[in-house]
């Protein structure tokens, strides 16, 4: 199984969390940025994509297609008809089971939606992160709650059945009651999965400036633990399966292609910034959108990273990810795939994690308890 | 050769501040001993740290000549003590050295509780004393009231006192012309040469020069001379006066004060108290009996940068050369690295040493929380110097323990009596008597723990009494107490390097202490973390670190598995840096703080 990332390195601006390589398009006011928009950068992009896309090997046929950004819905319509075109022309499609594109509520147009459904984009994932009108503005994000709820309607009315919404949690300043109202109406919307991140303060984002400057707390650890719970068992009693530490959907609609992650599986990522793996290496393009499309016009390309594991970490890498699945490892593929066992690579410290209550194994699996859940980095830490 | 009844050799005593260094510059001054020109103002204080804290460390001895009213020609040999308790050794064998000693008091300040301790020593050796109340030219000068307070402390009669002024130069003349008169010449004793060794220096060219007072017989360049105490022999460079610099003369005979130089390559090898001899016809009887110095406090000298170690060493080595009371032995410390245990005479000579090798030698030091030296008395009948809390016996095979105490000496305002008195109470002190000084004052004597005024005791008493309290104190043998060892559990783990000796009725205020500081100072862990203090496996006090609460990074986005997993490696690297106590990471940075401050 393999999948394949595109990444699209625009947005409109800046969500003050987003450590994700895109560039705002223009400078200004959303509706004075949305009005002067010159298009030129992405014309450029898109043949370097071409470029990009014509590298990978012949007979590289995806299961899964994921366009995420950025937003790529932030293409213009010409833009965004050329770009799909371009995915049919240079992609092999024989194995596709998922194609899945990213959405920002705030740049669904009706030819978009008409333009991704004859393509045959399968699943849609659309940015949400709140219903609220003070969460979604100190986020910085640039659509409104009904612009999300319209966005919504907009595809299913096109006839998406499956789909993606994101929620974030664990925004300072924002009462952390709002969570509540806001799973009640991702559920009300009726999609099939829900990804709910709690908020990172990532370096050298403008919100984790103002942390630095003071202006803005984290939110307490408690009050965060308490909000995932809440999303934990709304998400559960609305009939949501929790395959993966943020991830719920409702049985047999989980993400294939991030499972395809979390298994270790092989991947293309095109685009600036995107990550590949493919036979055991894996690489970065450059984060930058103007050495990216120097580097494939010129065909000069150059990763911007790039490391071959060791079979034994490799093996670490599998379980760390792994257990990020709420299903756990199992133990029979684990040694099929790897030719480790855990026992072999791990010791006692798994028999430890197991009695401070952080994992539970049986004949055949080991899987993160619910604290374990939690505190999953500290645990990885022990494993990695 | 100097005719003994126109020799006088004398100290002088005093309290910080009082004028020592002041009064002896007006004394080089008058005799000529320098002239105008090169008298740098406070001539004896010659070292930097001294001058900034305003006190003495090392004795520099100083001879002068001076033309009585009598028309004779004296020879005046000043031996400067060093002003702490700290060096009460050195200071005893400087009045050793002497006949006679000038006791100073600010006639502005009063008696102070150092000005005490030291008269104290200097009349258990028996010396002349000749009181003087000095600063007499200053407006806040009470004369009166500080000849009371010496006649009532010193039982000397206060119309006995001589009253100056070190600054002008008033009495000064009286005071020089009284030590002929009060101090009395040597006296020679035995037919074969000995000499009392009260001080030593080191010079990289020259070796170990010995500072000596020649009691019996001659001492000349060329001689071949025996230290008593170690049975070593030399032969004589050089030997010469202090006149102030070293000025080299054919002999030093009885009663004279000068230095000698042999060829002593290891400054170790000279012993304050020691006797010199002649080889070829040695003494039998040493002077005073010979004291090896025993290191009374020990703290543990680490290198922040570990790889400042060997500088350390080297240091350390150099030091020791100036000063042979210190002691240090390395050691190896799982918090810290390695390092040295480094043995004190008092808590003053740490604060010196310590001070000194950060200046000198530039190194960024930690020191860890000092402990007095302790007599263990094994149920087997044996007895066992401990030097080191972690390295305690189990505390079955411990019949009792002894510990070191101290005299001390207090003197504060009448109105802060009631706190004085808490204050010792709470170290455990046993308050032997309580003298009124004057109207306003009191002086306190109280037998106390030297381990009591290790920590912050300082600081407590200036800020009690507001500054104005002085203290003193000397050894006072070491008694019986009802001390245990303290151990500290991390998750049912002891942690050696947290462990210490403590006084029974202590253990479990300090051990709530220790635990509460590591609960801030222990990051939390997957599992809650039992903080235990306990004595003798019993549990006295216990705080929970709890299991951290959130760990998750939700998002994992994009492919970007190389970037999560490098953080989570870093995160395991963290984890690594810090010390394992079974399942526990404690950071390097718990360990600094509480052995360094000892928390609290
Ligand atoms: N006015 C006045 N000041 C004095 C007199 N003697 C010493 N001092 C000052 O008191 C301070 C301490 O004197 P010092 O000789 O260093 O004291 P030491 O610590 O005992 O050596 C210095 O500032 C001196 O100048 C004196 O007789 N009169
Ligand atoms: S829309 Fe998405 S990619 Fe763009 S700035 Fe916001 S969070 Fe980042
Ligand atoms: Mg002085």
């Amino acid at each position: 199984m393999a999948g394949l990332y595109i990444h699209i390195p625009f947005c409109v601006r800046k969500c003050i969390y987003c450590d994700f390589y895109s560039i705002p398009s223009v400078e200004g006011s959303v509706a004075q940025r949305l009005r002067s928009y010159v298009y030129a950068d992405q014309h450029v992009f898109l043949d370097a994509l071409e470029k990009e896309l014509e590298s990978l090997p012949e007979d590289f046929a995806p299961e899964t297609i994921f366009i995420g950004g950025g937003t790529p819905t932030e293409l213009s319509d010409r833009d965004f008809a050329s770009f799909l075109d371009l995915l049919r022309q240079k992609v092999t499609f024989d194995q596709l089971r998922e194609w899945t594109c990213e959405s920002n509520p705030g740049t669904l147009t009706e030819e978009k939606v008409r333009l991704l459904r004859e393509a045959g984009v399968n699943r849609m994932s659309i940015g949400v992160q709140s219903f609220d009108p003070a969460a979604l503005e100190f986020l910085g994000r640039i659509h409104s709650a009904d612009e999300a709820r319209a966005g919504i309607r907009l595809l299913k009315a096109a006839g998406f059945q499956s789909m993606n919404l994101d929620l974030i949690y664990g925004i300072p300043t924002v009462d952390p009651d709002v969570l509540s109202a806001d799973l009640a109406a991702a559920v009300e919307l009726g999609v099939d999965h829900i990804a709910a991140y709690c908020l990172i303060f990532e370096d050298g984002t403008p919100l984790a400036d103002l942390q630095r400057k003071g202006y803005v707390k984290e939110v307490d650890d408690d009050v965060e633990l308490a909000q995932y719970q809440l999303v934990r068992s709304r998400l559960a009693d609305a009939g949501y399966h929790q395959y993966e530490l943020s991830n719920f959907a409702k049985p047999g609609h989980e993400c294939l292609h991030n499972l395809l992650y979390w298994d270790g599986g092989e991947y293309f990522g095109c685009g600036p910034s995107a990550h590949s793996h493919w036979q055991g290496r894996r690489w970065s393009n450059v984060r930058s959108l103007e050495s990216y499309c120097k580097q494939w016009l010129t065909g000069t390309f150059a990763p911007a990273m790039e490391e071959m594991l060791s079979p034994e970490a490799k093996a670490r890498e599998l379980v760390i990810f792994g257990l990020r699945k709420t299903r756990g490892i199992q133990f029979a593929d684990f040694t099929a795939r790897t030719g480790y066992t855990l026992d072999q690579l791990y010791g006692d410290t798994l028999g430890w994690l197991c009695d401070i209550g952080m994992l539970t194994r049986d004949a055949g699996s080991i899987r993160l308890t619910e604290s374990g859940l939690f505190l999953s980095d500290s645990v990885f830490a022990e494993l990695v | 050769m100097t005719d003994l009844s126109r020799i006088r050799n004398f100290s002088i005593i005093a309290h910080i501040d009082h004028g020592k260094s002041t009064l002896a510059d007006r004394m080089l001054e008058l005799t000529q001993t320098v002239d105008q020109r090169n008298l740098k103002a406070q001539l004896l204080d010659d070292m930097d740290l001294e001058r900034e804290r305003g006190i003495t460390i090392k004795a520099h001895p100083v001879t002068m000549y001076y033309t009585a009213k009598d028309g004779h020609r004296y020879m005046f040999n000043l031996i400067d003590t060093p002003g702490h308790v700290d060096f009460s050794y050195e200071v005893t064998r400087s009045l050793a050295a002497c006949e006679g000693a000038i006791l100073i008091v600010d006639a502005t300040q009063g008696v102070e509780a150092q000005t005490v301790a030291n008269a104290y020593l200097a009349e258990g050796q028996g010396l002349a004393i000749l009181p003087v109340i000095n600063k007499i030219d200053v407006k806040t000068a009470n004369v009166d009231e500080v000849a009371h307070q010496i006649e009532e402390i010193l039982a000397t009669p206060a119309s006995d006192c001589y009253k100056v002024s070190a600054k002008t130069g008033v009495g000064v003349q009286e005071l020089l012309e009284a030590l002929v008169h009060q101090v009395p010449p040597p006296k020679v004793t035995n037919d074969r040469t000995r000499a009392l060794v009260f001080d030593s220096e080191y010079d990289s060219f020259r070796g170990g020069i010995t500072y000596v007072r020649v009691f019996d017989g001659k001492i000349s360049k060329g001689d071949r001379i025996r230290l008593l105490g170690t049975g070593n022999d030399y032969e004589v460079k050089e030997v010469g006066f202090f006149n102030p610099g070293l000025v080299p003369r054919p002999s030093l005979s009885a009663g004279e004060v000068g230095y000698i130089i042999s060829n002593i390559r290891d400054p170790a090898e000279i012993r304050i108290g020691d006797t010199v001899t002649q080889a070829r016809m040695p003494s039998d009887q040493p002077l005073t009996g010979f004291k090896d110095v025993h290191p009374m406090v020990f703290s543990g000298i680490y290198p922040v940068d570990t790889s400042d170690f060997e500088k350390l060493r080297f240091s350390l080595e150099k030091y020791t050369l100036n000063d042979s009371s210190f002691t240090y032995m390395p050691e190896s410390s799982v918090a810290l690295g390695l390092g040295f245990r480094c043995g004190f005479l008092g808590l003053l000579h740490m604060e010196v040493v310590q001070e000194r090798l950060r200046r000198e030698y530039d190194i960024d030091l930690i020191s860890t929380y000092p402990n007095v030296v302790y007599r263990v008395h094994r149920t087997n009948g044996q007895m066992e110097i401990v030097e080191n809390p972690t390295r305690l016996p189990d505390w079955t095979e411990i019949d009792h323990i002894e510990e070191p105490m101290i005299k001390a000496f207090l003197i504060c305002q009448n109105e802060i009596i009631g706190d004085m008195m808490q204050l010792l109470m709470d170290r455990r002190g046993v308050i032997e008597k309580t003298e009124t000084l004057d109207s306003r004052r009191l002086m306190l004597t109280c037998v106390l723990p030297l381990n009591e005024i290790l920590i912050d005791f300082h600081d407590k008493l200036k800020s009690v009494s507001r500054g104005y309290a002085s203290m003193d104190y000397e050894h006072f043998g070491y008694q019986e107490s009802d001390l245990v060892k303290l151990e500290i559990l991390v998750h049912g783990d002891p942690v050696e390097a947290f462990s210490s000796i403590l006084h029974r009725t202590k253990a479990e205020g300090r051990g709530r202490q220790l635990c509460e500081a590591l609960k801030e100072l222990i990051p939390p862990a997957m599992f809650p973390i039992a903080v235990q203090a306990s004595v003798n496996k019993k549990v006295v006090a216990r705080t929970t670190i709890r299991a951290m609460r959130k760990d998750v990074t939700a998002k994992c986005y994009g492919g970007d598995i190389t970037r999560k997993r490098k953080l989570l490696e870093r995160q395991k690297e963290g984890k690594k840096k810090m010390k394992q106590i079974g399942r526990v990471s404690i950071p390097q940075d718990a360990f600094v703080k509480v052995l360094k401050t000892g928390v609290g």
